[in-house]
């Protein structure tokens, strides 16, 4: 275990480095000219040096790398270029909205997952299985950002049954209107990760149930269908769900980005997404970097949880 | 150019037996010599490629099967339809429309699908904005495919410091989540084809690299890459003429249900206007287009939508047939 922890972690740390250096080159490498971004209207070349100094674009890329990277370890990602407001500050005001999406979507993945993956393995009715995995196939199919549009004219414009678009900040509206507006966006982010969860989840229900003997013993005590599953087997068979959540954070923020815009949702992914468009260097790396940290922790803390709450890959460890 | 080695290792077992047989009778105890002519060289390498044109082969009879026929089947006349359907309907161009016919509905004379706001032909913008979509699909995939399978080959056939720099970049590469990368490269190159191919293709090279570095290290240690090693092969030739052959074929399936997954990219990436930009169609700005129409035409959003979903779930469909395919023949 702490060999494993001790082999992960400086491993854990070059990936961070390397996720920083890709973002930081590929967003001052990339042509487009920020000076010019910046001044607009007030273009001179005299102001055009001045501000050039000024931000350190004079300097050659590593360089700049290394003043970026001993600021970013104190947490201090430098101002934005379009509005000077400092980066790590509107992260944090805009990270709730983005942080209640993507949990609320983990929600809505796992219990829609598990569900049915539950349902078909118990009532070993072809038919559910079929739908599930019809379900899957759909979702796999159907871009976020067109189910979100068709569930907003049927639902919202149509029929008034939801909120079509924004959002209520806890702070002035309460939290009820606030999960209010966030409930939809959530579901339809959870299902872009829903398939996966379900098709692992069933695959492993289904292996224990056939090879563990646990499985035999509970049977012989008389323990049989919708018990047996959901007091014994899901039990075990949750671990490899820890892993399978935290590999779905990454595309759930990429939904995100998406899903903030169409229903104009103030969270990170629309600080990122205004960052790419005004060509904001220091909230796109430092969007990007937050992200990437983000994931890389948590896969790592997804192995680790796996590693420390399933005893046989604990045993085999310590061994 | 005979060479000469030492055996420790045959390019067969029925080799090894002969040679054993012969030996047998003099029971010399020092370390058996042999010399390797050309004939045997060549017998080495076309030993691997029989393998391999196996391997092709039985991808291809993966066609008998109706789970990956019937999708091969519609997804092959979808490509046809957005490449040959125009020429063949004698559709107007995508981007010559008056405004005075503008939001014309379907079955309209001459606009079977009916028209968008700038009086364009919709079921023209529909089959060229296919060509678009399908091509980025394709070709992302196709230079995600090259490179992150070049690359896991090579960390899986040298190991140590090339294998860990490299599981590292991709590490990273994974934990960017694509489409924030995408979003940026497209941003800064500016928005074009191939500027979306690129950014597309970028986040797929982890995902190839992986599978190819789990399937070359599962090759790796196979008789005939050891023979071609005790040959004296160089490790960079045999990457390329032994080992990518042969992990080819599981790779395929991922490839698939990535040419999906990058027409959806593409879709998104075009939606928020960093893609593909108009004039150009592609089904994601159709979408994007239409948005402002939604409540007087809602058809202009999901014709799209709809060839888009069609198109990817055929594909989805398929890289599930070839899985299960090859899982049966395993």
């Amino acid at each position: 275990m702490l060999r494993m922890t001790a082999i992960r972690i400086p491993q854990m740390i070059v990936v961070i480095l390397i996720v920083t250096i890709i973002a930081f080159v590929m967003v001052n490498l990339l042509p487009g000219d920020v000076i010019s971004v910046i001044l607009g209207d007030q273009y001179t070349p005299e102001a055009a040096a001045e501000l050039t100094k000024e931000l350190a674009l004079d300097q050659p890329i590593p360089v700049r790398y290394v003043i970026w990277l001993w600021h970013a370890i104190h947490l201090d990602f430098g101002r934005s270029l379009a509005t000077h407001v400092s980066v790590m500050e509107s992260m944090l005001q805009d990270a709730l909205p983005t942080v209640e999406l993507v949990i609320g979507a983990m929600f809505a993945a796992v219990i829609l997952g598990s569900a049915l993956a539950i349902g078909a393995v118990v009532s070993r009715n072809p038919w559910i299985d079929r739908a599930g995995t019809a379900l899957a196939l759909v979702c796999t199919s159907l871009p976020n950002f067109i189910l979100a549009l068709i569930v907003t004219t049927i639902f919202g414009v149509q029929l008034h049954l939801i909120p079509t678009i924004g959002w209520a900040d806890p702070g002035d509206a309460g939290w009820g209107a606030n999960i209010r507006a966030i409930i939809v966006p959530s579901i339809i982010l959870g299902l872009t990760i829903f398939p996966s969860i379900m098709r692992i989840f069933r695959a492993e229900l289904q292996e224990q149930l056939e090879s563990e003997e646990y499985v035999t013993l509970a049977r012989m005590k008389g323990v049989t269908g919708f018990g047996l599953v959901w007091r014994h087997v899901a039990r075990n068979s949750a671990f490899g769900l820890i892993t399978v959540v935290a590999a779905g954070l990454g595309p759930l923020v990429s939904g995100a980005v998406i899903l903030e815009n169409i229903f104009a949702i103030p969270g990170l992914g629309t600080l990122l997404f205004q960052g790419i468009q005004l060509h904001d260097s220091p909230v796109v790396v430092g969007c990007v970097t937050i992200v990437g940290v983000i994931v890389v922790l948590s896969n790592l803390g997804a192995d680790l949880a796996y590693a420390m709450l399933d005893p046989r890959v604990r045993d085999a460890l310590n061994r | 150019m005979p060479c000469s080695i030492r055996v420790f290792v045959m390019p067969s077992t029925a080799d090894l037996s002969a040679i054993k047989a012969k030996q047998a009778p003099a029971a010399k105890p020092a370390p058996a010599r042999v010399t390797l002519s050309e004939a045997d060289l060549e017998w080495v390498a076309t030993g691997a490629r029989v393998i391999w044109r196996k391997k092709l082969l039985r991808t291809l009879r993966t066609l008998r099967d109706p789970g990956v026929a019937m999708p091969a089947a519609i997804l092959l006349f979808i490509i046809l339809g957005c490449f040959f359907g125009p020429i063949v309907l004698g559709l107007p161009d995508p981007n010559i429309g008056s405004l005075r016919q503008g939001l014309l509905p379907i079955g309209s004379p001459g606009h079977p699908l009916g028209t968008n706001n700038l009086g364009n032909d919709l079921l023209s913008r529909l089959l060229y904005g296919g060509q678009v979509s399908i091509l980025v699909g394709i070709v992302a995939t196709g230079m995600g495919f090259l490179v992150g399978m070049t690359l896991g080959a090579i960390a899986g056939v040298f190991g140590g410091v090339f294998e860990a720099a490299i599981m590292r970049i991709f590490d990273a590469l994974y934990a960017f989540p694509s489409l924030i990368i995408a979003l940026a490269i497209a941003s800064y190159l500016g928005p074009s084809v191939f500027h979306t191919m690129i950014a597309i293709a970028l986040f797929t090279v982890s995902g190839f690299g992986r599978l190819a570095r789990g399937q070359t290290i599962r090759v790796r240690n196979f008789d005939y890459i050891v023979a071609a090693r005790s040959c004296g092969m160089s490790e960079v030739k045999i990457v390329f003429v032994h080992v990518i052959p042969n992990i080819i074929p599981p790779l395929i399936s991922l490839a698939v249900f990535n040419i999906g997954n990058a027409m959806v990219v593409e879709a998104g990436l075009s939606y928020l206007g960093l893609g593909i930009r108009i004039p150009d169609p592609s089904w994601g700005n159709l979408i994007a287009d239409a948005q402002p129409y939604l409540s007087r035409d809602p058809m202009l959003i999901y014709i799209p939508a709809a060839a888009l979903f069609i198109t990817v779930f055929t594909i989805t469909l398929l890289s599930d047939g070839f899985r299960r395919r090859m899982a049966l023949d395993r």
